[in-house]
């Protein structure tokens, strides 16, 4: 046995270099030659989605991009999918609160031809009438099995506390919506929302770069512009109280707690991941040492900031034990408080610094972590100095303002906690910790 | 990385065996400045002594609560704190521990496993902290949720004959309660010796530099020779058997269906994974078309060989299973009748050179995507080459994989689909949701 090495500090980080152009009708694209596996992963990231929808269909946004797999062009749904197997590659789309990407992993060489498809099914799709019935039954489906998930219930909850009127406020689409929606709302958000203007196209792997470029030319350069995103931030708000959903007889108690917080875009936002990362973001964090390794009530305690454009809140999120739900709302605030009243030890935060600034190196180590990255910096218009400052910022951060920003920003009054779990049970406990409503 | 003008996947391996048995493998990568440590051994759920379900993982998590020079937690501190992340995994046939940091931090990471390979360091607290912990992950995983467990544990549960196949991997809670200190001191005796283990070491170090770390480090634990397997075997499926599951989480009925493989180092288990591509291998995909597409019983089709990995991560016996939520409207014999008429056909006659190309290049891909992906970055590509040296004894076998494929014949993949396809040898479980659909 040996004493125990000491590691060296790790490189800076550095973005590798990225090609990036703008078509003329807006359509921005970003080129990134990364790594040894002969693919490519292509992203097609459109700034609309939940957001966009208008009053009264929800679910809108998700039943549109699922419809732009059924078909573009001269192809078929299972033409299409076809072709995209013959990259290697199939077609995902997704739709979230404010975004909706098209991504598709494909063999190097198939690059260009990847980008071609996606060129045709954002220009040509055909949407055909004939597929409403078993998309919208299929989204219903899914909707129930949600429905059913406690975490999406805690969740639920906590959307709707803090976010009230605006659309961010729902999790799930409501079902009457969706079973009312036609093929001209989905034809019209497609139309409408869905334009080139709003849309970035990544590129991240091995691949022909002028390839590439030239095929995202030709099968972009027709796109409708369409108009610029909407901007709409929400006004969030939050009050300490509890949101409990009842599941009785279950053997957990999920939690969901938070309030809103500084976005990207404002100064105090990544000192405040500093913070979160030493209270509950980090395994080594002080919230899983306790209510995980010292105490046993959970598996996975975790927090974090989960961000929109413009808009962000904290969350800490974790399942616990039903008989130690109120325990563990004791040891969540008693550790909220605690970081609140005293700085950290500088070497407890020194530890966080750097597994921050190693994780800059870590997450940015594959194309799929840099296309997160690179969509991150762009959605948020944060720039590349962003990235290249953040170990520097990271690491300027003092345990003084790490209290701070806990004693300014995770303010105990105003916490909003939402629960789902057997409330014959934990009603009693978990009480003393805020108004309950149900 | 030279082109020639072609993307091809070739991965660097170096393989060496120490003095005291550890394999240890490395696989150079300089696409960024990190390195990523990946300690496998040859023990996971289907060795466990019977009576002590779920004890592999267990053991997992106490690797985590210290050794010899390392108190509770410190190993996961140390690595955090020096820009790293990590992670354990316990599988069907292995068990796992890696962490991916900093270039400079890979001494230490080499120290760091070194000192629980001779040893955890566990208290009775310890065991009954982590015993709390595993049933929280069971709860949140499996029993507070709908479809917890389906269809991995029951399929296993009920298609194999063999308890060491068939048990539920993660563990009955009594037998989890009744694992005590002494099972702890035993279970690390017969299982966790240098004989048994592979080192994995990829990313930006040269070779002879990391079997120096390694041979540093690990050379001289020394341990019991390697244990015994037992006999892992199963009789052929004569018949088919069908099972009701009722879930009373689950709102909507859900089905699976699951077929024995061919043996692991057979040509035919490679034609399984060319049947696995055409029936559910994307949405052009046979089942894919017939069941979500043409007839819309479902939005998604999930099949593979393994569940807890991929078609190299495990031993064999495995099952392919297919599994889908559905309606209540569809009874699951509609929906088997419809998937038995669509692989009746690949038992009858050969594929046509196209569709056989077709499923050739999504296994190519898939292969790619394995070794590009995995929890952190290089750790799909350390788990192939752990596999590959646990399983075969042959790191390089990941770059002779593409060979073995296109060495594979449209008469193969027939004569597999005879004998493993056989309605008889099916196994089917339906899930008979108790909550109501909103």
């Amino acid at each position: 046995m040996s004493a125990r090495p000491t590691a060296g500090a790790p490189a800076a980080f550095r973005l590798p270099q990225r090609t990036d152009l703008t078509l003329g009708n807006g359509l921005r694209a970003t080129f990134v030659e990364y790594g040894v596996v002969p693919k490519a992963f292509v992203q097609v990231a459109l700034r609309a989605g939940g957001l966009n929808e208008p009053e009264g269909a929800s679910g809108l946004s998700v039943l549109a991009s699922r419809y732009l797999k059924e078909g573009a062009g001269d192809l078929d749904a299972g033409e299409l999918a076809e072709r995209f197997a013959r990259c290697g590659g199939g077609l995902d789309t997704h739709s979230g609160d404010d975004a909706t990407t098209l991504d598709v992993q494909v063999l190097s060489e198939s690059t260009p031809e990847a980008l071609r498809l996606l060129g045709e099914v954002v220009t040509r799709p055909r949407l055909p009438e004939n597929e409403l019935e078993r998309l919208r039954a299929e989204l219903l489906r899914e909707l129930a099995v949600a429905a059913t998930e406690p975490s999406v219930l805690a969740l639920e909850r906590f959307h709707a506390a803090l976010y009230g009127d605006h659309p961010y406020a729902r999790v799930l689409p409501s079902r009457e919506d969706v079973e009312a929606l036609g093929i001209e709302d989905v034809r019209g958000f497609v139309g409408e929302e869905l334009g080139a203007a709003r849309a970035h196209v990544y590129v991240a792997g091995r691949f022909d770069l002028a390839a590439a470029e030239q095929a995202l030319r030709e099968a972009f350069e027709g796109w409708q512009a369409g108009p610029g995103p909407l901007i709409a931030p929400p006004s969030p708000g939050s009050e300490r109280a509890i949101h409990l959903v009842d599941r009785p007889g279950a053997g957990q108690s999920t939690i969901r707690l938070g309030l809103p917080v500084p976005d990207p875009s404002q100064e105090d936002y990544l000192p405040l991941t500093v913070m979160d990362t030493l209270l509950g973001g980090a395994f080594m964090s002080r919230i899983t040492l306790n209510l995980r390794e010292d105490k046993g009530y959970t598996y996975s305690p975790r927090s974090t900031v989960a961000v929109h454009y413009r808009d962000a809140y904290w969350m800490h999120a974790s399942d616990v034990t039903t008989a130690h739900t109120g325990d563990s709302l004791h040891e969540i605030f008693g550790e909220i408080d605690r970081l609140r009243a005293e700085p950290p030890p500088a070497g407890e935060l020194e530890g966080v610094q750097r597994f921050m600034a190693g994780g800059m190196l870590v997450r940015n180590a594959t194309p799929a972590g840099l296309l997160g990255q690179l969509g991150f910096l762009d959605f948020h218009e944060l720039g590349a100095s962003y990235a290249e400052e953040y170990v520097d910022r990271v690491y300027a951060v003092t345990p003084q303002q790490v209290s701070d920003l806990a004693a300014a920003y995770l303010r105990p009054e105003e916490l909003t906690i939402a629960i789902a779990g057997d409330a014959s049970v934990i009603r009693e406990q978990i009480a003393p910790y805020g108004a309950i409503t149900t | 990385m030279a082109d020639d003008g072609a993307f091809a996947l070739h991965v660097p391996v170096e393989y060496r065996r120490l003095g005291n048995g550890l394999r240890v493998v490395v696989s150079p990568d300089d696409s960024a400045p990190i390195v990523a440590v990946a300690v496998y051994y040859e023990v996971g759920f289907r060795l466990e002594p019977r009576g002590r379900s779920g004890f592999a993982h267990l053991f997992e998590h106490l690797m985590f609560q210290g050794s010899g020079q390392l108190a509770k937690m410190e190993l996961v501190q140390l690595v955090q704190q020096n820009g790293g992340v990590l992670n354990g995994t316990t599988r069907t046939d292995y068990t796992n521990y890696f962490e991916v940091l900093p270039k400079p931090a890979l001494e230490l990471a080499l120290w760091l496993e070194a000192d629980r390979m001779r040893g955890p360091n566990i208290t009775q607290e310890e065991l009954d902290n982590q015993r709390d912990v595993v049933k929280n992950e069971v709860r949140v995983n499996v029993l507070n949720r709908p479809y917890g467990g389906f269809p991995w544990i029951d399929m296993c549960e009920r298609a194999f004959r063999n308890w060491h196949n068939a048990h539920n991997g993660y563990g009955e809670f009594e037998d989890l309660d009744a694992a005590s200190l002494d099972d702890v001191w035993a279970f690390f005796g017969d299982y966790y010796s240098p004989r048994n283990a592979v080192v994995v070491i990829v990313g930006d170090v040269e070779a002879d530099e990391a079997f120096a770390l390694a041979d540093r480090h690990f050379g001289s634990i020394e341990g019991a020779p390697a244990p015994t397997p037992p006999d892992l075997g199963e009789p052929r499926q004569e018949a088919e058997q069908a099972f009701t599951k009722p879930d009373p989480l689950a709102s909507q009925p859900a089905l699976a269906f699951a077929y024995h493989t061919p043996q692991r180092d057979t040509p035919e288990y490679l034609a399984m994974g060319v049947l696995h591509q055409l029936l559910a291998g994307g949405d052009d995909s046979l089942l894919h078309r017939e069941l979500v597409s043409r007839r819309g019983y479902s939005g998604q089709v999930d099949a593979g060989i393994n569940f807890l990995g991929n078609m190299f991560s495990a031993r064999t016996p495995l099952l392919w299973t297919c599994s889908l939520i559905h309606d209540a409207g569809t009874p699951p014999e509609t929906i088997l009748e419809a998937a038995g008429e669509v692989i009746a056909p690949l038992r009858e006659t050969a594929i046509d050179a196209e569709a056989f190309e077709l499923a050739l290049v999504k296994a190519r891909s898939g292969l790619y995507s394995t070794v590009g992906g995995g929890m952190f970055p290089a750790i799909g590509r350390a788990d192939l080459l752990a596999s590959f040296t646990l399983f075969d004894d042959d790191p390089e076998r990941v770059n002779r994989l593409e060979a073995e494929l296109s060495a594979l014949s449209p008469e193969l993949v027939l004569e597999t689909a005879r004998e493993y396809l056989r309605p008889e040898a099916r196994t089917v479980i339906a899930v008979e949701p108790g909550a109501s659909a909103q």
